[in-house]
């Protein structure tokens, strides 16, 4: 038998110990003030170390109203665009499409992604914008 | 933590992998308050990519 109070016998308990709040803080047990409580197999509650959290929102001002609505809309738009666009990649590999059709389809995605980079231009919105970070869903579109 | 746990998938992937295996939905729900029936909801939901299995609904057009 050691003199740990970890090892003692419930007839060998010493006496209640009362807990302050400081030694909860500090990580230390009134009853093994050597021990810390990473030493105990259970370790008793610690304080919360607050987490910054960065947060983010739309952001919609007077001045920036039309950029900002732009920029929803057209984070809409490249969400189709790219699903589009990876459908489109499944449906060559099916390869039950004639060229002219795989053609056409391939012109048309090319097109609308120019028409795309053109608008966000306008708008000065670069393509990292169009992104939306969906916390545990993770990105929205994936990032480069 | 392996590669593949720390991999980020992004949504538009997952939306794209869904529809490639393809997802119905059914569900019959009707909403009734004191024995009042006041919504019903027939839920009969296909959605997929167009492949042999699902053929598009449209005559292929010229």
């Amino acid at each position: 038998m050691t003199d740990d109070p970890r090892h003692r016998t419930p007839e060998a308990a010493p006496d209640p110990v009362t807990v302050t709040d400081a030694d909860l803080f500090e990580g230390r047990s009134p009853l093994d003030p050597e021990a810390s409580f990473d030493a105990r197999p259970a370790p008793a509650a610690r304080p919360a170390e607050p987490r910054p959290k960065p947060r983010r929102r739309l952001d919609l001002e007077p001045d920036t109203v039309e950029r900002d609505l732009v920029k929803l809309v057209l984070t809409v738009v490249e969400l189709l665009r790219q699903l589009m666009e990876r459908q489109a990649v499944r449906r060559f590999d099916e390869g039950d499409l004639t060229e002219e059709q795989e053609e056409r389809v391939g012109l048309t995605l090319m097109l609308l992604e120019d028409r795309m980079a053109e608008l966000r231009n306008r708008y000065g919105l670069r393509p990292e914008d169009l992104n939306l970070d969906l916390g545990p869903l993770g990105p929205l579109l994936p990032r480069d | 933590m392996t590669v593949v746990e720390r991999r980020e998938i992004a949504l538009v992937d997952l939306l794209d992998r869904l529809l490639a295996g393809g997802v119905v939905i059914t569900g019959d729900i009707t909403l009734r308050i004191a024995d009042v029936d006041l919504v019903r909801i027939d839920l009969n939901a296909l959605i997929s990519s167009v492949n042999q299995n699902v053929p598009s609904p449209f005559e292929e057009s010229p």
